[in-house]
């Protein structure tokens, strides 16, 4: 019995020590109030200012949910891993640009912009005079030795790439130093300019004098050979699984980018960096140390800001209301829609589970479901976006180059009767908050669809992401939408990591029927040139629910190897009207840095993109 | 003997005003949630964008919630949810408790010592940490979600009941009956777990208690169940997301239900040892 009268007082302690915090606290709340035009309070971007000061620690929120877990720039997919400072430590050959109308950013890359012979495929780079953080300069070589590493990687499996289709990039280009600072690229199809140069921004340039070994104090090898590059690629990659030595590997101690790694913690997934010495790029990198931490929920990043423990992150549109409270802090935040980002349900083409992939087959169905997405409720609504988001209907997100031919008039627009109308015009009984049955079966006008048998219910499950906040409360609203239409939709919350991991048929095939669609945020395309490929073409390696058709892949095509600039736009526009994806509002980033940290406003635009460039952030007073 | 329960109870009741107290809240609690719905029906299905996140007024007497549910029927919804699994969790475990404590208890020896060892292992393993893993591959509902919470709590319960046999299986009546032929079986159902029913019952007020906090727990983590089912954790966790937006009455409420369910178990669960303890004295 003593057992029992312990834990009874112990649960006793705990319920009233919670009732009374609970009284204690029950005043402070401040209400609701209605619902105003908040996107005045952060749409100007404070400008650069302030005489720079040398030092300090600048520390930097994580987005919640994804902690990094591996340092080789390029992780196999089995290893589900999230890199740690992707860009800061080693460069791509050419800086993604943060802004929404170019695709790399000219004064931090790594080389000159590409010229193109009059067939454009003979592709020469001239490399800027950028050096190791051993001193030895970066050449066309180690381009050279990447390329060779990244195709090994791709040898192991084509899921080890997430913008890898096979045929294209790498596969039938040749690379070749020509001298140690020019580089030619020869291929065998040639490319839309802005296409192989998105290419080129995420190809991160790697040590070949250093790295091209097989085991800890090996022989260098050839790295042009293949068998040679797939070892190279094998020990780089066992060395990244050792997390406790990231920060104590030599090998990792060389980079070209301007910091270096000082600490990881692998419990959580924070780190620290510190400046490389030898950066010789631009930006002064007058900060001594940079800290990176790592969140499980947006909540924790917004109470470390209002704590004062952070000097940059940013915020999703579910804290709209804390600006005025983190502006009194001692905080700027900027916000806005991230260029080429959008907001979507992906679909899962190969789920047959209650015979949805028959069913979502049917662009009428996709279309009746998008016609169930309130985009302008949910941007309005205090417990979704509470105003801060753009109504977005397309792959190519706001403000794009490449808008959809529709312009300002998608679709399939919020139309719940027009939804109800394409399900009873295809031969469904629609019961409202009922079950939804097929009535007419068959491939005819009018009739269901292939596969569809009569008394078929449209039930699926629906993966929701754990954080940020708006996206489980658009899932609802959703679920909700459609359970009016006599849809069922179910609900699933899961760790934004593991979806990562899971919930993708071409890298987890076995889990297709875990998930009919799946919200985990946005998706950001290439800046500047937002292409589908790999996301939407069909050999795509990330075409995570192997959405396929024929026209999108003829687009796709057209805008990756043709010349014409406005293929991207006809492109964009198949995509929105075939609904690979149901589109969801783009809620606003926002972007909070205290008030004593400056720098270029192009710096801090570019953290919308996630885009850190800390050398070029100073303190002031 | 029933009657003689009856009795003790209402005994036990009489003699502690907490327990009543307990008692007496506990039936408001339940009648609230059960019965709320029907004095006070919401709509607990249809999301309302245009009327979310709302403060207490009229319409809404305790506001509405980001999905624009009232957050008042959302509190009677989620409470029916978060009490049946709480019951549900606590009978499974109490069952499954009591007989392997019953045999364990009778039989003694090497097979006593095996079977309480697989106990000690068993408590060894962090609960919240299986279920989480669990969660993270299984899709919870709230049958699947009662099992689990009562696969794990048995342990105790199994323990009281085996230390209680202890005492039984030495006294005469149980001598007798063994004497008189009757099986394990006959002797466990029979005998020994009637008699150890007060132990039973006040294990099973505590297990109540734990299983709406562990459901309140998961749903709070963020994984417990999901729209259209409400329960009281899952709303907690919700509130809490916005707490910064100052969206009290998405907090305050639930919370409060929460603690007072368990405050009321744990009121009762006390009155009702108090009184089987003096009637063991």
């Amino acid at each position: 019995m003593t057992h029992v009268s312990t834990k009874r007082r112990g649960r006793l302690s705990v319920a009233l020590a919670a009732a009374v915090t609970l009284l204690a606290t029950a005043c402070t709340g401040g209400g609701g109030g209605a619902a105003k035009d908040v996107t005045a309070d952060y749409s100007a971007q404070p400008k650069q200012s302030g005489s720079p000061k040398d030092g300090g620690t600048a520390t930097v929120a994580l987005t919640p949910g994804l902690s990094p877990n591996y340092i080789y720039p390029y992780p196999p997919a089995s290893a589900n891993g999230t890199v740690i400072a992707r860009g800061l430590m080693w460069r791509s050959l050419y800086r993604p640009s943060g802004e929404g109308n170019q695709v790399a950013d000219a004064e931090l890359s790594l080389a000159e912009p590409p010229t193109y012979s009059s067939d454009r495929k003979t592709v020469t780079i001239k490399m800027k005079d950028y050096k190791w953080s051993n001193g030895t300069p970066v050449t066309a070589d180690d381009v050279v030795f990447s390329l060779a590493l990244l195709r090994a990687a791709l040898a192991e499996s084509p899921a080890n790439w997430s913008f890898y289709t096979p045929g294209q990039f790498p596969d039938g280009v040749t690379a070749k130093a020509t001298a140690k600072d020019t580089l030619t690229l020869g291929l065998e199809t040639a490319y839309n300019p802005s296409y192989l140069l998105s290419m080129l921004t995420l190809l991160y340039v790697m040590p070949a004098t250093e790295w091209n070994i097989a085991k800890t104090g090996g022989p260098h090898l050839d790295y042009t050979k293949p068998k040679n590059a797939t070892a190279i690629y094998k020990y780089l990659t066992k060395e990244s699984e050792s997390q406790s030595t990231f920060a104590s590997n030599p090998l990792w101690q060389i980079v070209n980018g301007p910091y270096r790694l000082r600490s990881f913690d692998p419990t959580t997934g924070s780190f620290s960096l510190a400046p490389n010495e030898s950066y010789s790029g631009p930006g002064e990198s007058r900060l001594d140390q940079i800290d990176f931490k790592a969140f499980t929920s947006a909540a924790a990043v917004l109470n470390q800001f209002k704590a004062g423990n952070l000097t940059v992150g940013t915020l999703d549109s579910s804290f709209i209301t804390q600006i005025d409270a983190l502006k009194a802090k001692g905080y700027n935040v900027y916000g806005a829609p991230a260029p080429a980002r959008f907001d979507s349900l992906t679909i899962n083409f190969k789920n047959t589970a209650g015979n949805f992939d028959k069913i979502i087959s049917q662009a009428y169905v996709r279309q009746a479901l998008q016609r169930l997405i309130d985009q302008r409720g949910y941007i309005a609504g205090r417990g979704i976006y509470n105003g801060a988001g753009s109504v977005n209907y397309s792959t190519a997100g706001e403000g794009s180059p490449y808008p959809p031919a529709f312009g300002d008039t998608p679709p399939y627009p919020y139309d719940p009767a027009a939804a109800q109308k394409l399900l009873t015009d295809n031969g469904w009984k629609v019961v409202p908050n009922g079950a939804t049955t097929c009535e007419r079966p068959g491939d005819g006008p009018g009739e269901c669809g292939a596969g569809i048998s009569r008394g078929q219910t449209i039930s699926f499950t629906l993966a929701s992401a754990n954080t940020p906040a708006y996206v489980g409360a658009r899932d609802i609203a959703f679920a909700s939408a459609a359970k009016k239409l006599g849809i069922e939709v179910k609900i699933v919350t899961k760790a934004l990591n593991y979806m990562y991991a899971n919930y993708g048929n071409t890298f987890a095939p076995a889990t297709k029927n875990e998930w009919a669609m799946q919200d985990y945020g946005p998706l950001y395309l290439a800046a500047g040139y937002p292409s589908g490929n790999t996301v939407f073409n069909t050999e795509g390696s990330f075409n995570l629910g192997s959405y396929g058709d024929a026209e999108a892949d003829k687009l796709i095509n057209a805008s990756t190897f043709g010349a014409d600039e406005k293929a991207l736009s006809a492109e964009v526009t198949r995509l929105a009207e075939d609904l690979p994806v149901l589109f969801m509002p783009t809620p606003h980033t926002l972007v909070v840095w205290k008030d004593t940290l400056s720098g270029p406003q192009s710096s801090f635009k570019a953290l919308l993109s996630f885009l850190y460039t800390p050398e070029l952030w100073y303190f002031h007073d | 003997m029933t009657s003689q329960r009856t009795g003790t109870v209402a005994r036990a009741l009489r003699r502690s005003p907490l327990g009543l107290a307990g008692g007496v809240l506990l039936v408001l609690l339940a009648g609230f949630c059960f019965l709320g719905p029907l004095i006070y029906p919401t709509n607990q299905t249809d999301v309302d964008l245009v009327n979310a996140a709302l403060p207490p007024g009229p319409g809404y007497p305790l506001g509405t919630d980001t999905n624009g549910f009232d957050v008042l029927g959302r509190l009677m919804a989620g409470g029916q949810v978060s009490l049946q699994i709480g019951l549900l969790a606590a009978i499974f475990a109490t069952t499954i408790g009591t007989l392997y404590g019953a045999v364990a208890g009778l039989a003694g020896g090497v097979v006593d010592g095996f079977l309480m060892r697989l106990v000690d292992v068993m408590l060894s393993v962090p609960f919240l940490f299986f279920v989480l893993i669990l969660s993270a591959r299984f899709h919870a509902n709230a049958l699947s979600l009662s099992l689990v919470i009562g696969g794990f709590s048995w342990l105790v319960s199994a323990r009281l009941v085996r230390g209680e046999v202890l005492t039984l299986r030495v006294r005469e009546f149980v001598l007798a009956a063994k004497v008189m032929g009757a099986s394990r079986t006959r002797l466990i159902l029979t005998h020994l777990i009637p008699n150890a029913l007060g132990v039973i019952i006040v294990n099973i007020t505590f297990q109540v208690a734990d299983a709406v906090l562990v459901v309140a727990a998961l749903g709070f983590l963020g994984f417990g169940l999901t729209y259209p089912t409400a329960d009281w954790g899952s709303q907690l966790a919700s509130g809490v997301t916005y707490i910064s937006a100052d969206y009290w009455w998405l907090i305050y409420p639930v919370g409060g239900c929460i603690v007072l369910t368990v405050l009321a178990l744990n009121l009762l669960a006390d009155a009702l040892r108090d009184a089987i303890g003096r009637r063991a004295d």
